[in-house]
């Protein structure tokens, strides 16, 4: 591997120590800072305007299978369906990946359950469509229109298909709200949705919705590991400005020696 | 009763276009002749992904060491099929063991992924900002360049700074910055959507063509 050089795992146990030190302070107890992003406080809106036109709600995940991506918009789901079980609303969740049918269960089952509403709950809301991305989508839009849908959410990962789904939601008159971290797709959403979360900000959801310390002083960590890395681009301007491009800087990051 | 190569396109010509003006059809409302071909096309494409996963997986990485004698691709398919206690509340729980090892791999390959997908964007961003000669370690810097590359780094600068979250907005300079990276970023989906809405054109371009062609195609077949 190119980048498995002793640079690289010196920046990588550097930068998690970082991680696992902010996200120790935070269980310690130490109230930390993190800004307000507009779009993660329009999710409880968005579920209460479904609730008010008494429709269904639809929750894609996109493409993605069981990854970080798909496992941050888990979690999400677990928010949505407590605050759409307090109303005993449904949560319609459409998947491409048929292993994370039972995490998503899971999940809704158990946001059900703490708010009192196991009858609300029926697991045949979560339904693996297709594999295929425009069968997907195409079982989205059908979705979509015959439940009549009154709020939507996409988070996750997507690709051309998101335009297809985010442009249907519109048709049917349902309040969106997306959030991706592929940049690609992330145009698609701001025309068509009321709501966007872009980019990095879609990492800093859970920590936003939750007061969870762990997520917390994970994403302060970030944070600060990108400050490095700011820095160190910084550094590597300059250095190049000066040097020209076969300074140690470059080297060590293309791990070829230094 | 035998069909001639000519008349076998026909009908799957037929059937393409039936099935293109089906799944269009959803761009007035939705009705029953979209439904019926939505589930045809979930059905048909489930049905592929089947044929896929046995082809690319089930024979190429069971089946065939399997017959070949290798007795030992039996212990992860057994692994595999805790999946399925799923259906079976009692033994429920131990699909956890499976979706815990997914979720293992999938922390993993992040972990590996920074290094791999960070790095080289870290190394590529070093770039000069002023013009210079080609020299053994790298290409000639011309002027535009050199702008380009100043360009680059205070768009990288803005937006890094808009997406830091543990910083209060409530300095001039950061206020200022993260404005500037938001609107950048503006900037840059403008440019991505109008260049993919063109990408998307040509593909309905190509679609309305292809139904064009068909129609004269198979006006001369029922004539």
């Amino acid at each position: 591997m190119e980048f498995a050089n002793p640079f690289a795992l010196i920046i990588l146990t550097a930068l998690s120590a970082l991680v696992l030190a902010f996200i120790l302070t935070s269980t310690g107890g130490r109230e930390l800072f993190i800004r307000r992003v507009p779009g993660v406080d329009a999710i409880d809106e968005v579920v209460g305007r479904a609730v008010e036109l008494g429709r269904p709600i639809l929750f894609s995940v996109g493409l993605g299978g069981i990854d970080i991506t798909t496992l941050q918009a888990i979690t999400v789901i677990g928010h949505v369906a407590k605050i759409a079980a307090r109303f005993r609303n449904r949560v319609i969740v459409p998947v491409v990946d048929p292993m994370a049918i039972p995490v998503i269960e899971e999940v809704q089952r158990e946001s059900y359950a703490s708010e009192r509403a196991e009858e609300a709950f029926n697991p045949e809301d979560i339904r693996f469509l297709s594999g295929e991305q425009f069968a997907y989508a195409a079982g989205v839009v059908g979705i979509m229109h015959r439940e009549r849908v009154g709020a939507t959410f996409f988070f996750g990962n997507f690709a051309a298909e998101a335009l297809v789904m985010a442009e249907s939601g519109q048709q049917v008159g349902a309040v969106q709200i997306a959030s991706t971290p592929d940049s690609n797709q992330i145009p698609f959403f701001l025309a068509t949705c009321d709501y966007v979360i872009i980019g990095e900000e879609y990492y800093a959801v859970t920590a936003l919705m939750s007061r969870d310390p762990v997520l917390r002083g994970s994403l302060i960590g970030q944070d600060y590991v990108k400050v490095i890395l700011l820095l160190l681009i910084v550094l590597g301007f300059t250095l190049t400005t000066i040097m020209g491009p076969g300074h140690f800087l470059a080297k060590w990051f293309a791990g070829s020696g230094g | 009763m035998t069909f001639s190569p000519a008349s076998v396109d026909t009908m799957v010509m037929l059937v393409a276009v039936v099935s293109t003006l089906a799944i269009l059809s959803v761009v007035y409302r939705e009705n029953a002749f979209y439904r019926l071909f939505e589930h045809l096309f979930v059905g048909v494409a489930t049905g592929f992904g089947i044929f896929v996963t046995w082809r690319d997986a089930l024979s190429e990485n069971f089946w065939q060491p399997l017959s070949h004698g290798s007795w030992y691709v039996i212990i992860p398919m057994l692994v595999s099929l805790l999946f399925y206690t799923v259906m079976i509340p009692k033994y429920a729980w131990m699909s956890r063991f499976l979706i815990s090892i997914l979720f293992g791999l999938g922390a993993g390959a992040t972990f590996r992924g920074f290094a791999t997908e960070v790095f080289p964007q870290v190394k590529s961003s070093f770039l000069s900002v002023v013009p210079r000669a080609a020299t053994e370690a790298g290409a000639a810097v011309s002027t535009g360049q050199a702008l380009n590359n100043i360009v680059f780094l205070g768009t990288l600068i803005c937006v890094m700074v808009y997406f830091f979250f543990s910083f209060r907005h409530d300095n001039k300079i950061v206020t200022k910055t993260a404005r500037t990276g938001r609107w950048l970023l503006m900037i840059a989906f403008g440019a991505t959507f109008g260049s993919t809405v063109m990408a998307r054109f040509s593909l309905l371009i190509d679609r309305i063509r292809f139904l064009l062609e068909s129609g004269t195609a198979m006006g001369h077949w029922f004539r």
